[in-house]
């Protein structure tokens, strides 16, 4: 178990470093921030003088060490734009966008798992086939247009709930949330459900797949034929054996969402990572990408050790540590 | 109509008595019926073998005993009395209460039998606790005696494994042991020794011959396999397409059959075979359940059928506690020739 983490915990180590590579050359070859970052009509003394102060002079492979060295220390370079370190940056917008995934997960678990159910075992009924039909929209329906048609009904039409920004915040530890007030809880509805939407489709389809995978199963039938309740058979014998999949899918979309809340945030102007990530390509500001980046892969790599982990305590079949996996 | 096979004695009721039974499965493509007009009886301690090719219902029959039947399935006819009391009536919920508690079922497969999530200890307390109150520990206990019972070492550490670290056969002596732990009177052993290798199955086969007789238990032992029932069972009923075409006490059923389909099935068996002589087989293969044909669903492949056998076959007594269904049951002068 202990060695499995470490193991993991290495291997996750091998990514970071392979992706901080990737992203910092790639970043590189975007453009040239100081183009941006400077009057166009400044002379190339300035220009110089920009470029060293940030030093965007220094060759590729130097700038990258310098880049790994402040890295190791726990500094992954200061924003061009902010002029403050590009990782507090990160992190004072990482709870907005937490908030969101976070709602759109659980909101999409507790809608999605129990209408799959439904759907699985009452695969013929007539409330089956509506909620999968309704799954196909959720599933096709784009992100932004979903937005729009959100803003323009509960926002706009109906006036309802707000739809721009975070709302009223509270501070616990000294960071902001805004799921602790009414007011924060009505500006955060209109953007999770925008979230959720695919993923309730996601996870109705999945559950209702798994669960139609499961009920023909001899150990099933044999619960049954034992005279084991109906309910405890869904509760203890089915559920038990669909969580496993779930379990693996909830996983990668909370990342997801967390990694690619782009569009929602920047429709309903929520301040979380995605927004500032769009602003800082925009605005060329290499270590505000370069870091978003490495924390979203950090991000990913800690959470399928967590999923892996989960894997081993549901499914009795899978040996942490095996190399076969 | 269906005479009962009398090997019990006089005064006793039966434990089990099915009369008519008839199952179809109504598919898009048609009706199956996978089983019709089923009816035998079974006493206390008493051994069933239903044999029969693949397909032939004998699954299905278990399953109906049982109220298992499900979509696009429905038991059409017929009547499943247990201790007296008419099954085939009764509410889910009646039928749930008597299921795994005075009725248990074996499956054929014991690698899939078991939940793969669940450790044996649990799933022995599933089926403990979905009949009566009992707490962990003491389901625990009643396990281990159980396993104990089955031939299975170490029991209290087998308790605490998963499916997936025991053997095929250590599978299915667990999935016995679950299925008897609340002392049933019938138990429906669906070829429970068919996935099993040879050695294995005739361990298993020991081992359910003395629990049946120690406990009394009234047993149905389905198998495609002839061979097995000859010192195991004590009544055989043969099906063929859905009906039981030959039955009565098993030694006499299978010294001179009386239907060709029993007798069919008995030349197929290797190990009876003479050395050097043809093993035999019966020509062509089973009729497809949606169209059987009239009358008697064996005369296409019988070389006795003659016109006569396109109308039903009369369920004719021959000899005590037998019966065939058919127009021209073989005599035993007709058997000395076969062999
Ligand atoms: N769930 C089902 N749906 C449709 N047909 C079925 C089903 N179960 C059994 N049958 C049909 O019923 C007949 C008897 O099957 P079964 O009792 O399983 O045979 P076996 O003697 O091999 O156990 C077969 O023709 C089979 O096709
Ligand atoms: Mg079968």
């Amino acid at each position: 178990m202990i060695a499995f983490i470490i193991q993991r915990l290495l291997q996750g180590a091998g990514v970071v470093l392979a992706m901080s590579v990737i992203v910092f050359v790639g970043v590189f070859a975007i453009g040239d921030p100081v183009e941006l970052l400077i009057n166009p009509d400044a002379d190339q003394l300035t220009r110089d003088a920009v470029a060293h102060s940030l030093g965007l002079d220094q060759p590729l492979w130097r700038q990258y060490l310098i880049f790994l060295w402040s890295a190791v220390h726990g500094q992954l370079g200061t924003s061009f734009v902010f002029n403050i370190p590009a990782i507090e940056l990160i992190l004072q917008r990482l709870p907005a966008t937490l908030e969101l995934a976070l709602g759109a997960t659980l909101l999409a678990i507790t809608i999605g798992i129990p209408l799959g159910l439904i759907a699985g075992l009452f695969d013929n009924s007539w409330f089956s086939r509506v909620i999968m039909a309704g799954s196909i929209f959720g599933f096709s329906l784009p992100t932004f247009w979903v937005g729009l048609i959100l803003i323009l009904t509960f926002g706009v039409w109906l006036g309802w709930l707000p739809v721009f920004g975070r709302g009223e915040t509270v501070a616990v530890f000294g960071i902001e949330w805004s799921f602790l007030t009414l007011d924060g809880l009505a500006h955060l509805a209109l953007p999770v459900l925008n979230l959720a939407l695919f993923k309730v489709a996601l996870f109705i389809r999945l559950t209702r797949a798994s669960v139609r995978e499961i009920v023909p199963q001899d150990f099933v039938r044999f619960a049954r034929a034992m005279g084991i309740h109906p309910s405890r058979v869904l509760t203890r014998h089915i559920l038990k054996n669909i969580m496993i999949p779930i379990v693996t899918v909830i996983g990668i979309e909370f990342g997801s969402v967390v990694a690619f809340a782009v569009v929602t945030e920047s429709i309903f102007n929520w301040p979380g990572m995605g927004k500032l990530i769009i602003e800082s390509i925009n605005q060329l500001d290499r270590p505000v990408i370069v870091a978003y980046l490495m924390v979203i892969v950090v991000m990913f790599v800690f959470i399928n050790l967590v999923v892996d982990l989960l894997y081993a305590v549901l499914d009795p079949r899978v040996r942490l540590g095996s190399t076969s996996r | 109509m269906t005479e009962p096979l009398n090997t019990m004695p006089e005064n006793e009721q039966p434990v089990l008595n099915i009369s008519g039974l008839s199952t179809v499965y109504n598919l898009k493509i048609g009706q199956v019926k996978s089983v019709t007009d089923v009816s035998f009886e079974l006493a206390r301690g008493e051994i069933l073998g239903l044999v029969g090719e693949s397909g032939s219902g004998k699954s299905v029959t278990g399953l109906s005993i049982a109220g298992l039947i499900t979509a696009p399935g429905r038991v059409v006819s017929g009547s499943v009395l247990l201790h007296g009391q008419e099954l085939t009536t009764l509410s889910e919920n009646a039928l749930r209460a008597i299921r795994g508690n005075d009725i248990s079922i074996i499956f054929q497969d014991p690698m899939t039998t078991l939940n793969p999530v669940l450790t044996i200890g649990q799933q022995f307390f599933e089926v403990i606790h979905a009949h009566r109150k009992c707490s962990y520990s003491q389901a625990m206990k009643e396990a281990e005696t159980a396993l104990i019972e089955v031939g299975i070492p170490a029991p209290r550490e087998r308790l605490d494994n998963y499916p997936h670290e025991l053997s095929g056969g250590m599978r299915q002596r667990v999935c016995i042991a679950i299925s008897l732990i609340n002392k049933p009177s019938v138990v429906i052993a669906d070829e429970p020794t068919t996935a099993l290798d040879v050695t294995i199955q005739s361990q298993i086969l020991h081992m359910m011959q003395r629990l049946v007789r120690e406990r009394d238990v009234a047993m149905i032992w389905v198998t495609h396999d002839l061979s097995v029932v000859a010192g195991f069972c004590d009544k055989l009923a043969v099906m063929y397409a859905g009906r039981i075409v030959e039955a009565g006490p098993v030694q006499q059923v299978l010294s001179n059959p009386a239907h060709p389909y029993t007798a069919g099935l008995m030349d197929s068996i290797p190990g009876d075979c003479l050395p050097g002589s043809r093993l035999e087989q019966i020509p062509g293969t089973q009729p497809s359940p949606l169209q059987l044909p009239s009358g008697c669903a064996f005369r296409t492949r019988c070389k006795y059928a003659r016109n006569e056998c396109a109308e039903k076959p009369p369920e004719v007594a021959v000899g005590s506690g037998r019966t065939a269904q058919c127009f021209f049951p073989l005599t035993e002068v007709q058997n000395v020739r076969r062999k």
